[in-house]
């Protein structure tokens, strides 16, 4: 019988997998981790500081893209991650502090799976471990949101997603139809200069949005790591995320994110959502910077 | 490295995610970091941080902007954008150096920041400015 440590006792909360299942989590995590850095590597270019040196950050896009490819086998999983992890935390490294988070959470990721060791290693616990840290890393991150938002106060009286509606499309396309149009048209007239303002929207269904987001962000991670209802929390989280995104657009940190409660799944359920995460990342990256950055245009 | 230290480092790197936004929110408060920046899982529950940045020059008595071209220009715009997401880390006395060095008929420099919040109580946009001069004298001074 293997001994069990207080460290494996404590990692333990997120539940247990079994050595197959494990192995293939790992599998699908490495592929999503290198497949989004890669991918973020190219939407990056057409956004400073990126674009003010597009020769040695394109080379890092390529390397990144050598990387994800090479990584997506388990024979080439180890130095394809390793030389990953080194080219992403050189970005990081002369970028700071223009970092992404999702940049800094793939880091902590790429750790993660390293530590794990080689695919179908002998001592299956280090992947289980390092899955139950993924998973205690995105319950953590999810209930901290909530925190955050609790902290701050501009989710109580819809504050925040009205100062959002008013000055970003992707929230005013989501959250337009919970306003009335008078209301509408009253935020989005009010501008971004000092002095403007009230950004406090009359509106019942915005305030509910707003408080229901940071109570499901405080009360889903609970269920998570409680066994009787981790499968349900899991569905809600992904679909609260997926909400979430259709306003915020952050695509890259909403996949790995997405990637990560999945996790939760009883067997690998992440593996049959890589298509999907995929096909995402690569429309947002058509239909985004690229070909603007490739026309000689500069990304906002 | 064994198993067990593995997945200790493992444990650890847990505890810093878990741990770390508590760090990360004295520092927005006492420093002024970027709420959105630095992984602490605060963006979107506040608008990130704004900074404007605007540098002024004195020669012989008489104020006017810095007309800032090509690489001051990049200087001025980084100094900005780490304002910004650094906040009070990042002393204002570097870029006033640099204007210095790239010319030398400049007596004093004047870096006006205004940072722009979301108002709590009244939900309206304010400015916070602060201003920070620098005399060519006294920086001259303190290398010598």
């Amino acid at each position: 019988m293997k001994e069990t440590s207080w460290a494996d006792r404590w990692l333990g909360w997120t539940g247990i997998d079994e050595p197959g299942a494990a192995s293939s989590k790992l599998r699908s995590v490495r592929r999503l981790v290198l497949l989004t850095i890669a991918c973020e590597g190219w939407f990056a270019l057409g956004y400073v500081p990126y674009s003010s040196h597009p020769m040695a950050y394109g080379l890092v896009a390529v390397g990144l893209l050598v990387c994800a490819i090479a990584g997506w086998q388990d024979r080439f999983a180890q130095p394809a991650s390793i030389m990953a992890f080194a080219l992403l935390f050189g970005v990081v490294y002369s970028a700071f502090p223009d970092n992404a988070n999702h940049q800094l959470l793939s880091l902590m990721l790429l750790i993660l799976v390293l530590l794990a060791g080689s695919p179908g290693s002998e001592d299956d616990r280090n992947a289980v471990a390092a899955l139950q840290s993924m998973r205690w890393i995105a319950a953590i991150g999810v209930f901290w949101a909530g925190v955050m938002k609790l902290y701050y106060g501009y989710w109580l009286g819809g504050e925040f997603l009205a100062f959002r509606v008013a000055g970003n499309s992707g929230f005013t396309q989501v959250l337009g139809i919970l306003i009335s149009n008078e209301e509408l048209a009253r935020l989005l007239s009010l501008g971004t200069d000092v002095g403007a303002g009230p950004f406090r929207a009359d509106a019942p269904l915005l305030v509910l949005v707003s408080n229901l987001t940071w109570f499901l962000e405080l009360v889903l991670p609970l269920g998570l790591l409680w066994p009787r209802t981790r499968q349900l929390s899991m569905v809600a989280t992904i679909l609260l995320f997926v909400a979430i995104e259709l306003g915020a657009r952050e695509v890259f940190f909403g996949g790995l994110m997405v990637g990560l409660i999945l996790l939760f799944a009883d067997r690998d359920r992440l593996a049959g959502a890589l298509p999907w995460i995929t096909g995402f990342y690569v429309a947002w990256l058509l239909q985004a910077d690229l070909l603007q950055w490739v026309a000689g245009g500069q990304g906002g | 490295m064994s198993g067990s230290i593995r997945r200790r480092v493992m444990l650890a790197i847990v505890v810093f995610v878990l741990v770390w936004p508590i760090a990360h929110a004295g520092l927005v408060a006492r420093y002024q970091l970027d709420p959105w920046e630095f992984f602490g899982w605060s963006m979107y529950a506040l608008p990130g941080a704004r900074v404007q940045v605007l540098v002024e020059v004195e020669r012989d008595g008489e104020i006017h902007p810095l007309r800032a071209m090509g690489e001051m220009r990049q200087r001025v715009q980084r100094f900005a954008r780490r304002r910004n997401a650094l906040g009070l880390l990042v002393s204002t006395e570097p870029l006033a150096r640099e204007i210095f060095t790239a010319d030398s008929t400049i007596d004093a420099v004047i870096i006006v920041t205004r940072e722009i919040t979301l108002d709590r109580e009244t939900t309206r946009l304010v400015g916070h400015r602060a201003q920070h001069r620098h005399e060519r004298h006294d920086l001259e001074a303190s290398d010598s």
